[in-house]
Formats: C-alpha cells, sequence, structure tokens
C-alpha cells in the first residue's frame, strides 16, 4: 500500500516529471495507450458535434477534473498542519506516472477525459432527450467503471486514500490484507463531476445559436469556476457531514483469510 | 464502421483494460513500480468484474444490440 504523502510532495508539487529515474517502459506504454483513446473520441467529437464542442468538453473536463483533483489532494496536505481536525485525502504515487500537472498526473485528467466523453455519449444514445437523464447515467456508468478502476490501483500503489482521511463509509476493502477500502466520497465525486459537468456542457452548447462561439466560451469557463468550487465544497462537505461514522466498512466479498 | 460505435468501443476498451489490470493483481505481476501489489482472491476479481460491473457489462451490450438492431433497419 502507498502509505502517505511522498516524502518530496511540496518540494516536487511544480515539477513535469518527478522521479525521472523510476519511469519503466510499461508507464510510457500506459501512458500512450490512453492519449490513443483521448484522440479516437476527441476525432469523434470533430465529426458529431464539430470542432468548438469537442474542444470545450476537452479542456473543460481537463480543466474542472484537474483543478478539483489537485485542491482535494493539496488541501488534504496543507490544510491539516493548521487545522488537525481536517483529514488527509489521497496522493497519486509520484514514482509511478510520467508528466504531471502539480499533483495529479496527465493521463489522469485525459483519461477522466476518455471516460466521461464515452460514458456521456453512450447515455445520450440511450435516452435522446432529456438531459437530467442522459448525465445521470453518464455518471452511473463513469461510477461503475471506477468501482473496478479504483481497488486494483490501490493494490498496485498507483495511488492510496489514506487510512486517516476520516470518511464515513469504506467499500471494496479487504480485512486479510489490511482494508485498502476506498471512500464512498469518491464514487460520489465520480457521479457528481461527471453529472454536473455533462449538464453544464450541454446547457451551454445550446446556446452556441443565440449567443454565438465567443460568448459561449467565455460563459462556460467562467461558469466553471463556481461549478468547480461548488463540486468541491459539496465533496469535502459530504465527507465532513459523514466523518462521525467513521469505520462503516463494506469489504469485497470473498476474501482471503 | 459505424462513427457512432467508436466511444463505446473506446469505452469497451477501458473497460478490458482495468479487466486485463484485475486479471494481473491476481496473478501478482507486477507492472509498474518495484512495490509488489497487495493480492486479490479469484473470487475478489470475478464479483468486480460480473458483479459490481454487472450492470455497466448489460450496458454495454444492449446499446450493441441496439445499434444492430438500427443497422437492419
Amino acid at each position: 500500500m502507498y502509505p502517505n504523502y511522498d516524502p518530496f510532495f511540496l518540494e516536487r508539487l511544480f515539477n513535469l516529471i518527478k522521479y525521472p529515474e523510476t519511469i519503466t517502459p510499461t508507464q510510457v506504454l500506459y501512458e500512450m495507450m490512453v492519449y490513443i483513446l483521448a484522440a479516437v473520441c476527441i476525432y469523434h467529437g470533430f465529426k458529431k458535434f464539430g470542432r468548438w464542442k469537442t474542444l470545450l468538453f476537452f479542456f473543460g473536463s481537463f480543466f474542472y477534473t484537474g483543478f478539483e483533483e489537485n485542491i482535494m489532494i493539496i488541501s488534504g496536505k496543507v490544510v491539516p498542519a493548521i487545522i488537525p481536525e481536517f483529514p488527509a485525502t489521497y496522493a497519486f504515487n509520484y514514482q509511478n506516472y510520467v508528466i504531471w500537472f502539480f499533483a495529479v498526473p496527465i493521463v489522469v485528467y485525459v483519461a477522466w477525459f476518455v471516460v466521461a466523453y464515452s460514458a456521456v455519449h453512450i447515455a445520450f444514445y440511450i435516452f435522446k432527450t432529456g438531459i437530467w437523464k442522459q448525465a445521470a447515467l453518464g455518471g452511473l456508468l463513469a461510477m461503475e467503471m471506477d468501482m473496478l478502476i479504483d481497488p486494483v490501483a490501490v493494490r498496485y500503489a498507483w495511488w492510496g486514500w489514506f487510512p486517516n482521511a476520516s470518511d464515513a463509509i469504506w467499500i471494496l476493502g479487504d480485512p486479510s490484507i489490511g482494508n485498502l477500502g476506498i471512500p464512498i466520497s469518491n464514487f460520489l465525486g465520480w457521479f457528481a463531476l461527471i453529472f454536473f459537468f455533462a449538464i453544464y456542457w450541454k446547457k451551454i452548447t445550446e446556446r452556441e445559436e443565440k449567443w454565438g462561439i465567443r460568448k459561449c466560451t467565455i460563459v462556460f469557463a467562467l461558469g466553471l469556476i463556481p461549478l468547480l468550487f461548488g463540486t468541491v465544497f459539496l465533496l469535502g462537505g459530504l465527507t465532513i457531514a459523514l466523518s462521525p461514522l467513521n469505520g462503516v466498512y463494506f469489504p469485497i466479498p470473498f476474501g482471503g483469510a | 464502421m459505424n462513427r457512432e460505435y467508436l466511444p463505446i468501443l473506446v469505452f469497451l476498451i477501458f473497460f478490458i483494460f482495468n479487466i486485463i489490470s484485475g486479471i494481473t493483481l491476481y496473478l501478482g505481476i507486477n507492472t509498474f513500480n518495484t512495490i509488489p501489489p497487495d493480492p486479490i482472491t479469484l473470487g475478489q476479481l470475478l464479483f468486480l468484474i460480473f458483479g459490481i460491473n454487472g450492470p455497466l457489462i448489460c450496458v454495454i451490450i444492449y446499446v450493441f444490440y441496439k445499434q444492430k438492431k438500427q443497422a437492419k433497419k
């Protein structure tokens, strides 16, 4: 298990590459694969929605999820030094990824775009109308995908949830190896981010004819800031609100001894 | 190939990639780093794929079925 923040977490926070000596061909291959999948999504978006809407989705998701993750990770490191009750949260393993943007690997932003875009597209395909239904299904699909990603990733120490993250409900752990569960706020976060982002993107891009591309882009970019902080406060609030229940825990069944 | 398939295919590839990661974890293969992975049992792996992700698999099958039906029309 990845036990804590990297010893040089703050010193290397602004480095584009954290530990050049630990980069392996497998890592590079993995990241390339995610970039290729993203390129396929962008190609599809250009053909289906046009260049502007697709780039708005790409850069919007990049900014929205990237800053949300950075805020959650860095605040978990910095704030407990000032407010001890504030829980440490999680961190990506500095030795596991190639290129970084602060505390989050670039490939994670891109993978988020890939999952969000494809999940939302599937939702659009199933429900032809009704953005709330579409966004909810997109969020649920992505959240379910993460329910396979996270338990595997924490056991590989790609990233780690800190046991003192005073989250109420931990799920998909394994008592035989000392839990390694994932806080439920992570899955709520996946749902919330994609749900809100999909609605926001659709609502703004629908105004293209009325407002024009320039105004839509400015409104979209400016509106992302309150949306971002709203989501962070919602997730942070949920984490704190559920904290007194710390210890409620649903393991993956069929574990070892 | 119908271009509409692409995001669905991407989603499927990403899903399969995660299944492969789960299988390598079960087999104890060290993929990225030098930290030995914590194990997972076969039961847990199957539960994660077919239990937790069962609804997701159903949605993917439904979408492909719908595509095929539309293509026939």
